[in-house]
């Protein structure tokens, strides 16, 4: 009779516990703390670092928990407890789904919902993929150069470069031609551009975020030194100790007022490194290829012209998790509209607003009808009373 | 375009200032009949869309990029609702609010450069124009909602319909699912443009603040213990984050977001 006793009462704290566990509420208090928290969370880590979120963005979630976080703590408090509390939903989120199968597996109704919750979880199951087991690297490519990418197991060549320039001859766009080796066989190719990357499985590589095109350098011929070549960001030494540097490029179609690319301001400064004269030599027709800079004639040679870029390459193995995911979650939402709209249609079906309202008119009925009692039955002893 | 774009975007203005005006009106004075304000409200929606069509034409695109175009399409949208809402539910008395939030999104609208401009690179992507133009109509049924909520809450005026609550919970639905898909093809944008469908910037988090807000409100919207004032608040709240989301982030935080204001 005892045991018979226990046993019930364990059935009974563990259903209790079970509804608490699938109530939407409980999804709904946890949703809010996870909400505040991020909320806060991510002003004060603003105003603490405004670079904070670049930062984080650079490495993989898992990685940057591990090896960056610790050294920003306490500030970066509020992302471990984001991280539990993220877990905490998806837990709530999965019991609920489990027991939407459980109780209401036979209705159609719903199913819009579920397929809402079931995308959400794949989602997070991706994410949590990613951030475990991804990787993100970059390459610095030049033109017909094949290097490989530290972390990935592939090498990647820079077969061809372009930039898109507007009428203007603003910098547009870059598109790459790109090739993917893995074990010396070619596993990829394609041309990669803004918002089109090369995809190969969990493997991504991006246009490139930095890159130097065109002209970057010149052979000059000059009367005191002979032949000497100059480089962007690098000064080129005359034998009397003064220097020539590049001071800007125009390349090919650019123009800025009366001259027109390919070409380079030419720099020279004195043996201080102040400037004491420029001079814009071009090689586009009509324009000038010999002057006198700082009593040294100067004749341009040649123009120098390379293509490098920085490819950043992501690994990230949840993404087609993610994607599924994002495929189910969106499916769900259009068959939970239908199925509202179709309850806007019904005037007469019983959905959840004319559910909701009628409970609370029958708690307003029952806490009126009480009053009412109430009231008579005070006014009946009153009666009595004046009776008496 | 740009001269047939003011001339538009005034009229329009100027018709939703008048059927917010004469819907005012009507509420004090019952012989004016409601059906010209609702037939105001329509001429400016009517108005919008000539607009939309026209610059989609001149730009080759949907219309949903700067201040100015987005600002058109929330306008846009509070109007569709409202007058839907003055036709389906004889809500005539709602036309008054929801002009006004239009008159102020367009006013708003005004302060962005009016000209068509091509797309950059980085926004010419079908999945940005899905992103952009379900953010907003989103935004729109947010604003809608939260209007009900005041008025649920002060007290509804005129006649009483009883059709406010289904009101505000078709606009709190569909407006949840769209901005579900705005965060979907915003995800997937950014894995193609940016390298991640997830980042850790302050506009992308705060979106996700809004949604998960939103997935909050809709489990607890048909519970018995939320009806009344309750849902009012939260349907208020709710829409006080949509503008913090919106308009506070980009006055707050450097972020590069193309959507926010000044970017």
């Amino acid at each position: 009779m005892m045991h018979e006793q226990q046993k019930d009462m364990v059935r009974k704290m563990t259903s209790s516990l079970w509804r608490v566990l699938v109530h939407p509420v409980t999804f709904v208090v946890i949703t809010i703390m996870w909400c505040v928290d991020l909320a806060g969370g991510s002003i004060a880590a603003y105003f603490n670092d405004p670079q904070f979120w670049q930062k984080m963005d650079a490495y993989p979630f898992n990685l940057w928990l591990k090896q960056v976080a610790p050294k920003t703590f306490p500030v970066s408090l509020w992302v471990y407890i984001l991280v539990v509390l993220s877990f905490l939903m998806i837990l709530s989120l999965l019991l609920c789904t489990i027991n939407w199968f459980l109780k209401r597996r036979k209705k159609l109704k719903g199913y819009g919902e579920v397929l809402v919750h079931l995308g959400f979880l794949l989602i997070f199951a991706g994410f949590v993929a990613g951030s475990a087991l991804g990787h993100r690297s970059t390459v610095v490519l030049e033109e017909g150069q094949t290097l490989p990418v530290k972390g990935m197991g592939v090498s990647v060549k820079l077969k061809g470069f372009d930039v898109v320039l507007s009428p203007q001859g603003r910098p547009l766009d870059t598109i790459s031609d790109l090739v993917v080796f893995k074990d010396d066989r070619k596993v990829a190719e394609g041309k990669v551009r803004t918002n089109h990357p090369l995809i190969k499985g969990g493997t991504v590589i991006y246009p490139p975020d930095d890159y130097e095109h065109g002209v970057t350098g010149v052979v000059l011929g000059t009367s005191t030194s002979g032949a000497v070549t100059v480089r962007t960001g690098q000064d080129a030494f005359l034998r009397d100790g003064r220097a020539l540097s590049i001071g800007g490029v125009l390349q090919e179609g650019q123009r800025r007022g009366k001259v027109v690319g390919p070409g380079i301001l030419l720099l020279i400064r004195d043996r201080g490194g102040k400037v004491a004269g420029s001079t814009y030599l071009s090689s586009a027709p009509g324009m000038q290829r010999t002057a006198l800079l700082g009593g040294v004639r100067i004749t341009l040679g040649q123009l120098l012209d390379s293509s490098r870029g920085v490819f950043r390459v992501h690994y990230d193995p949840g993404v087609w998790l993610v994607i599924l995911g994002s495929v189910i979650l969106a499916l769900g939402t259009v068959w939970a509209l239908a199925g509202f709209l179709g309850i806007i249609k019904d005037e007469e079906k019983d959905d959840g607003i004319k559910h909701a309202v009628r409970s609370t008119q029958s708690k307003r009925r029952f806490s009126c009808k009480r009053v009412i009692s109430l009231t008579r039955s005070s006014q009946s002893f009153t009666k009595k009373k004046v009776q008496l | 375009m740009q001269e047939t774009t003011v001339i538009l975007h005034n009229l329009a203005l100027f018709l939703y200032a008048v059927a917010a005006g004469y819907s005012i009106a009507a509420l004090f004075v019952r012989r004016l009949p409601p059906f010209v304000g609702r037939l105001t409200a329509l001429a400016g929606v009517v108005t919008q869309l000539v607009l939309l069509v026209l610059r989609w034409n001149a730009g080759s695109h949907l219309p949903v990029t700067g201040l100015f175009e987005t600002q058109q399409f929330l306008a846009l949208w509070v109007a569709t609702v409202a007058v839907y809402f003055s036709y389906r539910y004889r809500a005539d008395s709602f036309l008054p609010a929801a002009m006004l939030l239009t008159v102020a999104s367009l006013l708003f609208a005004g302060k962005g450069p009016m000209d068509v401009s091509p797309l950059t690179p980085a926004i010419d992507t079908p999945l940005f124009l899905i992103h952009v133009a379900t953010s907003f109509a989103a935004y729109g049924l947010f604003g809608v909602a939260a209007l009900l909520a005041v008025y649920r809450t002060f007290g509804w005026p005129g006649s009483p319909l009883g059709n406010e609550r289904r009101m505000m919970d078709e606009s709190l639905y569909i407006g949840y699912i769209l901005f579900t898909w705005a965060m979907i093809a915003g995800s997937l944008w950014a894995y193609l443009a940016w390298g991640s469908y997830w980042t850790w910037r302050i506009k992308g988090l705060w979106s996700w603040i809004l949604w998960f807000y939103y997935s909050g409100v809709l489990h607890v919207r048909n519970r018995p213990q939320w009806q009344g004032w309750p849902l009012n608040v939260l349907a208020i709240a709710g829409f006080a984050l949509v503008l913090f989301t919106y308009l506070g982030l980009g006055l707050l935080f450097t972020t590069s977001h193309p959507l926010l204001p000044g970017n």
